[in-house]
């Protein structure tokens, strides 16, 4: 099924096109709604909150941009909601505590994947976690992400800034990365 | 470290932490799905709940009138449809029509324009019992016929026993306003009380008792025909399904619509490992008697039916079912994720490919044999049917994996149902046993979908049925 058929089976509340949608992005948008999510049972439920949000707006997508970032931006909305709504981000750790907080060593594996990376950012407090998310995953701007969070922007960049430091630890302390002056090369190796 | 070395690391850290995190996916379970579907499309929903309400609003009413019977059995008709040669003692009758007198208001016109009260009231200051007086019941009461009780007369001779034989005895004048007991009141002969009352009083009494017949004759009710039957039952059953479909060695012209997967050229049923299952059925039904031998029925019926399927359990991979495609520029195939195939796998996996259905059953019966109690009897049906769940297994058109799309499923259908069963009365319950047969006469998918599915299913039908009176 093309994307325009899609669409236009969506637009017409078929049950057959939406679920082609579903089927298309699905494993992606819960990959997203894992990275902020307390575990996967709530990811699922902010995918499920999030694709019932994109089927009910369907209408509102104009053909301006990429349909999948559309659909991306709907899903990180909702995460973000989700976790306003249940406190979650509130009960975030002070960066000064977070500064000192002990990583669990066996919670990261020792192979390079893109699960390995995901989990790292999963040891994260929730608050740094969801910065980091916002802005070096999803490309949201500072601004932006104090205006979703209700936050200060220069929040929102130190928050980015330690959080950054803090998955930085956590990468070198597995060995997945090494320190900034042997850097570039294994980082490329990773690849 | 150099600033523009640090922000080169910076730059490169976030591109590798957006590049890994992008690769990375997840496959949600099939409640995420079906919380969607559910929360989209609220009509389904919305239909299901509406006709559980009917099923078993339509089984409990059912229930109650096999369960309990009727109650409300006037009493005036008890005495009406006795025949002719029972004997009843006098003072029986008599006691019996004072209590219905009681039960049914008499102080209504006979006619209009017509002052039955007056008449009544005339008729009861003279006969009636202090305390009927006091209580104002005018009703003809056991006290004015004092009869030995052990003088009987014939049912059909005591409906008119006011009327005709009135000759024998009449109550004595009573004081209005006397206790005695009724039998201390002493009686005389008509004949005394004829001399002694004044010529209206006679006109009075046969008044009322021409009114009295009449209002008997009344209450004669002719014994209705009870045409309506209520019935309930339930059926195990064993169901199986005949699984057809396009043979692309035969038909290779078909093979440009599968652009993806691998085919397997013969028939589907070749390349499936199915095995029936036991489920069931129950529900109720209204039979209304055209002859005397047919019935026509109609009703609701509950269904469940399953089979197994025999795969095995595999990691997620595409699952890509091709579709019918009549216009030609309309997309022609469905691609999903499963974790089932069908011929290899991690494990073997049994599955299960099970249907809820509502469905209403209109049809006729025919009495082939017997009379009264033990009959044998036949019946087919015609049965419009709602799927209710669309979450059953499909088969990939290359048959190398099982998916579920609940869009292929088809929710209206048709089944033909026939039954043959041995029916016998016990205690004005009409008891049935027999032998069914039920085919779903069209495909479980739609069109589109390139196999198709009729279901079967084999039974035991166990049923209790009950006149409506």
């Amino acid at each position: 099924m093309t994307e325009d058929a899609i669409l236009q089976g969506c637009l017409k509340n078929q049950a057959a096109a939406q679920r082609e949608l579903y089927n298309r992005y699905s494993p992606k948008m819960l990959a997203v709604c894992y990275r902020f999510a307390h575990n996967r049972e709530d990811a699922e439920d902010m995918l499920q909150e999030g694709f019932i949000k994109v089927f009910l707006q369907i209408h509102t997508f104009q053909n301006k941009g990429a349909f999948e970032g559309w659909i991306r931006r709907i899903i990180v909305h909702t995460c973000i909601n989700n976790l306003k709504k249940n406190k979650r981000f509130n009960e975030s750790v002070d960066i000064l505590q977070a500064s000192s907080l002990q990583i669990r060593e066996e919670s990261v594996p020792s192979i390079v994947q893109a699960k390995q990376i995901v989990d790292c950012i999963r040891i994260l407090p929730i608050g740094y976690r969801t910065v980091l998310n916002l802005y070096a995953i999803e490309g949201y701007s500072h601004k932006e992400i104090a205006d979703m969070l209700d936050i200060e922007e220069s929040t929102s960049r130190s928050q980015y800034t330690r959080a950054k430091q803090m998955l930085e630890d956590i990468l070198i302390r597995k060995n997945i990365l090494q320190k900034p002056k042997e850097k570039i090369e294994l980082m490329a190796s990773i690849r | 470290m150099t600033m523009m070395e640090r922000k080169f690391y910076n730059d490169e850290f976030e591109e590798l932490i957006r590049q890994k995190t992008d690769q990375y996916k997840m496959y949600p379970s099939d409640k995420v799905w079906k919380g969607i579907y559910n929360s989209l499309h609220t009509k389904r929903r919305r239909f299901i709940a509406g006709m559980s309400v009917l099923v078993i609003g339509f089984l409990m009413i059912a229930g109650k009138e096999l369960l309990m019977p009727a109650k409300h059995v006037a009493i005036i008709n008890k005495k009406t449809i006795a025949p002719n040669t029972q004997k009843t003692t006098t003072a029986d009758i008599i006691t019996e029509d004072f209590q219905a007198f009681k039960k049914e208001n008499l102080i209504q016109p006979l006619s209009p324009g017509t002052d039955n009260k007056q008449d009544i009231n005339q008729f009861t200051s003279i006969y009636a019992l202090p305390d009927q007086q006091e209580n104002k019941i005018p009703a003809p009461s056991a006290g004015y016929i004092n009869l030995p009780t052990n003088e009987t007369v014939s049912s059909e001779n005591a409906k008119h026993f006011i009327g005709n034989n009135f000759t024998e005895k009449l109550p004595a004048e009573i004081n209005a306003t006397s206790k005695e007991p009724l039998s201390n009141i002493n009686t005389i002969s008509i004949s005394d009380l004829r001399k002694e009352n004044t010529k209206n009083y006679n006109e009075a009494d046969k008044k009322q008792i021409n009114w009295l017949k009449e209002y008997a004759l009344q209450q004669l009710t002719p014994v209705k025909k009870h045409k309506f039957n209520l019935q309930v039952y339930v059926s195990p059953t064993v169901n199986y399904r005949k699984l057809t479909g396009v043979d692309y060695s035969r038909v290779k012209s078909t093979i440009q619509n599968v652009p993806i997967a691998l085919i397997h050229f013969g028939n589907v049923k070749d390349f499936v490992d199915h095995t029936p299952a036991v489920g069931y059925e129950f529900g109720g039904s209204i039979q209304y008697k055209l002859t005397r031998n047919l019935s026509f029925k109609a009703g609701l019926q509950f269904n469940y039916s399953r089979y197994i399927i025999k795969a095995f359990s595999a990691n997620p991979e595409l699952a890509t079912i091709t579709l019918n495609s009549y216009y030609g520029y309309l997309a022609d195939s469905i691609t999903g994720y499963t974790n089932v195939r069908n011929f290899s796998g991690k494990s073997r996996e049994n599955l299960q490919n099970r249907y809820f259905q509502l469905s209403a059953p209109i049809g006729l019966e025919m009495r082939i044999i017997g009379n009264g109690k033990l009959q044998l009897n036949v019946a087919g049906t015609i049965q419009p049917t709602y799927l209710l769940n669309r979450n059953s297994y499909l088969l990939t058109t290359d048959y190398l994996n099982y998916t579920k799309e609940p869009s292929l499923f088809r929710k209206w259908n048709i089944n033909g149902g026939l039954e043959a069963f041995l029916s016998y009365e016990i205690g004005g319950l009409r008891l049935q046993l027999g032998p069914q047969f039920r085919y779903q006469l069209l495909s479980t998918y739609v069109n589109k979908y390139p196999f198709k599915e009729n279901l079967m299913e084999y039974g035991i039908k166990i049923g209790i049925s009950k006149t409506i009176r």
